[in-house]
C-alpha cells in the first residue's frame, strides 16, 4: 500500500466532531505510542489542528489501515467510528503525499496560503520524530513538504494581503503608519468585531488607550485583556487629539463623528494622520470625513472589499503554487522509486560482476593478460553495460514507470525474488 | 574608445539593468527582482565613483561640472550617494524603480555629451579661479543639496500617489508595492533637512568665490536670484515642518512645489539666460 492519509477536516467535518477529535499534547503522545505498537502502521505521524485532524503514515499492508485508525481513535479519545466515519477522507499513494504537500503549501487551508500551518505541520513532524515513529520514508517526505510549504510562501504570493476584517485593518494602519509601535487606538463599542479588530491592532504592536462604552464591566473586561482605559461614552471627545485610530462600532442610529469635529482636530494635530475604522451598521462616523485630508476613514463594505480583493489576488497565485506541489511530488516520487529500485540494481550489478569474473578470469589465465589490466577491462565493459539501463530507469523514476524496468530485468537475468531483498 | 567612456558606459548599463530588474520584480514576472536591483544600483554607483577617482587622478583636479556631462554623471553619482548611503535604511522596492530610472536617464544624457564641451585641463588654463576652494564646495555642496531635493521628490510623489489610492478604497497593483505613509514621509522630510543646509552653504560658497573670482556677488544674476527663492522656499517648508509641526500631505505637496520652482529655475536660466555663465 504505502503512503497513506486518513482524517478530517474544516471542509466537511463540523466543529464539534473535530473539537472531540483534537489531540491535546498529551493525547498525542499516546496516540503516537499506540500508533508505534500497531503492527499495521510501519510510520506515522498525526497533525491535529482547529482545522484538521490527520493521520499520516506508511503500511506494508495491501489493504487500507483504517482498521488501525479506527481502533487508535476509540483508545484516545473514546471515540466511536460511526460519529465521525463518513466525515472522514482517505487517500494513499500518489494521492496522499499530493494531499501532504498542498497542506503543507497552505493550499488546503480554510484561509489559503496562511502559514500557521507550516509551523503545526512542524510540530506534529517533530513530536511523532522524537517518539520514534517515523524512520527514513516519512522523514524525508516530511522534510520535503516543510521545504515546499516555505517555498510556496516565500515564491508565491499566496500569503500576502489580509483577508478577514480585523486583519485588514491591520494592514491598512500599517500602510499608513508603518510598523506599528505606540499608534493610540481608541475602540466606541466593545461588540464582537471590535473586539477582535483591538486584539488584532494590539498583537500588530498599537498601544490600546481608551475603550468607550456604556457598559463599563464588558469595557473593562477588555482593557485588562488589551491594555487602556475605560471611558465613560458621553466623554469620548476628549481623548480623540491623542489618539491615531479611532474604531466605531455602536448601535447609535446616526453619525456619531461629525465632520466638523474631525475638521477641527486635524488642525491641532498639525495632520498627523488619523486612522477611522467605522464597523458600525448604520455607519457611526460621517461618510464625507474621508475628504478631509491625512484623515483615512474605512467602513465595514470597504474593508469587506479589500478582503475581497487580496483574496482574488491570493487565488492567482493558487496555480503558481499547485505547479510546486506537482513538481515536489514527482521529485520526491522519483527518489521513492530510485529507492525501491536499488535491491534489484544491486542484484543486476552482481550478476553482472558474476559473469565478467568469470569470463574475464578464464580469458585473462588463457591469454595471460595482467591482474590490472584485467580489472581496468572489466570496470570498461560494467560501466558500459549498465550506463543505459540506470539512465533509463532514472528517467523511469519521473513518471512512475520504474516497475515494468525492474519486472524485465527480474524476468530476463532470472535475478531471483523480488521483493524484500 | 577611452577607459572614461566605457567606465561611464559600465555605470549606465548597472542603472538600465537596475531598473529593468525593479520592473521585472514590480510586474512580479521575478519575485524579489529589486534585490538583485538593489545591488546593480550599488555597482553603478561603485563605478561612477570609479570614474570620478579616474578622471581625478588623470587631470589632477576634482571639477565634475567642467562640462554637461561631467554634470549629469555627477548630480546621479550624488542621487546614488543619498540614496544608497545616507538614506540606506530606508530603501524600496518602488523607490529603487523611479531613482533607477532617473539615474538611467541623467547617465544616458552623460554618455550622449559625453566628449562635448572643452576638457578639464582647458577650462582650468582659460579660468584659473576655478581651482579655489570655494568653488569645489559650492559644487559640491550644491550639487548634493539638489540631489536630496530630488529625492524627497520623488518621496513626495509616491506619498501623494498612495494618499489617493488609501482615499479611493479601490488600490491598484501598485498600491501593494509602496512602502508605508509614515516611511515615505521621512523620505520626503529627511533630505529636505539635509537638503536645504546643504544648499545655504553652497549659496554662502558661491558668493564668496563669485567675489573672489569676479570683484562682484553676483545678486542679480538670474540664477543667484533662483537660488535664493528656492531656498526661500524650502526655509519656509522646514520652518512650516519644525516649528509648525505640518507633516502629511502638505509636507509631500510643498516639496512638489519646491521643487517644480528648481526645475523652472534651471529650464529659465539655461534656456532664457544661458548657461549659469559665472564662468
Amino acid at each position: 500500500m504505502g503512503f497513506f492519509v486518513i482524517g478530517i477536516n474544516h471542509k466537511d467535518c463540523p466543529v464539534e466532531v473535530r473539537e472531540r477529535l483534537h489531540f491535546t499534547s498529551q493525547k498525542l503522545q499516546d496516540g503516537l505510542a499506540y500508533a508505534k505498537t500497531t503492527a499495521q502502521f510501519s510510520e506515522s505521524m498525526i497533525l491535529s489542528t482547529c482545522n484538521r485532524v490527520e493521520f499520516y503514515g506508511y503500511t506494508d499492508s495491501e489493504s487500507f489501515p483504517e482498521d488501525g485508525f479506527f481502533a487508535l481513535m476509540k483508545a484516545v479519545h473514546g471515540a466511536d467510528r460511526r460519529d465521525f466515519e463518513h466525515y472522514l477522507y482517505r487517500h494513499h499513494g500518489r494521492e496522499a503525499l499530493r494531499h501532504l504537500f498542498r497542506v503543507a503549501a497552505g493550499l488546503d487551508s480554510l484561509v489559503i496560503g496562511e502559514s500557521e500551518i507550516l509551523g503545526q505541520l512542524r510540530n506534529a513532524f517533530q513530536t511523532a520524530h522524537t517518539t520514534g515513529c517515523l524512520h527514513s520514508l516519512l522523514y524525508r517526505l516530511m522534510e520535503k513538504a516543510l521545504k515546499l510549504g516555505k517555498a510556496a510562501r516565500t515564491e508565491t504570493l499566496i500569503n500576502e494581503g489580509a483577508v478577514s476584517i480585523p486583519s485588514v485593518a491591520v494592514e491598512l494602519a500599517e500602510k499608513i503608519f508603518g510598523q506599528l509601535t505606540s499608534e493610540n487606538v481608541m475602540v466606541l463599542g466593545t461588540g464582537e468585531m471590535a473586539t477582535l479588530t483591538v486584539k488584532n491592532l494590539k498583537s500588530a504592536g498599537a498601544s490600546i488607550r481608551y475603550v468607550v462604552s456604556h457598559d463599563r464591566e464588558r469595557a473593562e473586561k477588555l482593557t485588562v485583556e488589551c491594555g487602556g482605559e475605560w471611558v465613560p461614552f458621553e466623554t469620548w471627545e476628549e481623548k480623540i487629539p491623542a489618539v491615531d485610530i479611532f474604531i466605531t462600532a455602536t448601535n447609535c442610529p446616526y453619525p456619531i463623528v461629525k465632520h466638523e469635529q474631525i475638521k477641527k482636530l486635524m488642525s491641532e494635530r498639525h495632520h498627523r494622520p488619523l486612522f477611522l475604522i467605522d464597523i458600525a451598521v448604520p455607519r457611526n462616523v460621517d461618510p464625507v470625513i474621508n475628504q478631509l485630508d491625512d484623515v483615512y476613514l474605512y467602513n465595514i463594505d470597504d474593508l469587506k472589499s479589500v478582503a475581497d480583493r487580496n483574496l482574488k489576488h491570493r487565488g492567482l497565485e493558487i496555480a503558481k503554487a499547485e505547479a510546486m506541489v506537482e513538481k515536489a511530488l514527482v521529485s520526491y516520487q522519483s527518489w521513492l522509486e530510485q529507492l525501491e529500485a536499488r535491491p534489484t540494481v544491486e542484484s543486476f550489478e552482481r550478476h553482472l560482476d558474476k559473469i565478467l569474473e568469470e569470463e574475464l578470469g578464464a580469458f585473462a589465465k588463457k591469454s595471460g593478460v595482467s591482474d590490472e589490466r584485467r580489472d581496468e577491462l572489466r570496470n570498461r565493459i560494467r560501466a558500459k553495460l549498465l550506463h543505459v539501463p540506470l539512465t533509463k530507469i532514472k528517467e523511469a523514476s519521473q513518471n512512475g514507470g520504474v516497475a515494468r524496468y525492474l519486472h524485465a530485468l527480474h524476468s530476463l537475468f532470472d535475478l531471483g525474488p523480488k521483493d524484500k531483498e | 574608445m577611452s577607459l572614461a567612456f566605457v567606465i561611464l558606459s559600465a555605470c549606465c548599463v548597472s542603472y538600465g539593468v537596475a531598473f529593468l530588474l525593479h520592473v521585472l520584480s514590480f510586474s512580479e514576472i521575478l519575485k524579489r527582482g529589486y534585490r538583485a536591483g538593489s545591488v546593480m544600483l550599488q555597482t553603478g554607483f561603485l563605478l561612477g565613483t570609479l570614474y570620478f577617482l579616474s578622471q581625478g587622478f588623470q587631470s589632477g583636479y576634482f571639477l565634475p561640472v567642467v562640462n554637461m556631462s561631467a554634470a549629469l554623471a555627477f548630480f546621479a553619482w550624488a542621487l546614488a550617494f543619498v540614496y544608497l548611503v545616507l538614506l540606506g535604511k530606508a530603501r524600496t522596492e518602488s523607490f529603487g524603480l523611479f531613482l533607477s530610472l532617473l539615474l538611467c536617464g541623467l547617465m544616458s544624457g552623460a554618455l550622449m555629451s559625453f566628449g562635448h564641451g572643452r576638457g578639464i585641463q582647458a577650462m582650468v588654463r582659460d579660468h584659473p579661479y576655478l581651482l579655489k576652494p570655494t568653488f569645489v564646495l559650492h559644487v559640491v555642496s550644491a550639487f548634493f543639496a539638489y540631489a536630496n531635493f530630488a529625492i524627497s521628490f520623488i518621496a513626495s510623489l509616491l506619498y501623494l500617489i498612495e494618499c489617493r489610492e488609501l482615499k479611493k478604497k479601490n488600490a491598484s497593483n501598485f498600491y501593494f508595492k509602496l512602502p508605508s505613509l509614515e516611511r515615505l514621509e521621512r523620505l520626503v522630510c529627511l533630505p529636505l533637512s539635509w537638503g536645504t543646509p546643504l544648499l545655504l552653504f553652497a549659496t554662502a560658497t558661491g558668493l564668496v568665490w563669485a567675489k573672489h573670482a569676479f570683484g562682484s556677488y553676483l545678486f542679480l544674476d538670474p540664477k543667484t536670484i533662483v537660488t535664493f527663492v528656492v531656498l526661500g522656499c524650502y526655509l519656509l517648508i522646514l520652518y512650516r515642518h519644525w516649528v509648525a509641526s505640518i507633516r502629511g500631505k502638505e509636507m509631500a505637496v510643498l516639496s512638489l512645489i519646491a521643487f517644480a520652482i528648481i526645475v523652472a529655475g534651471f529650464v529659465e536660466t539655461f534656456f532664457l539666460f544661458g548657461k549659469h555663465n559665472f564662468l
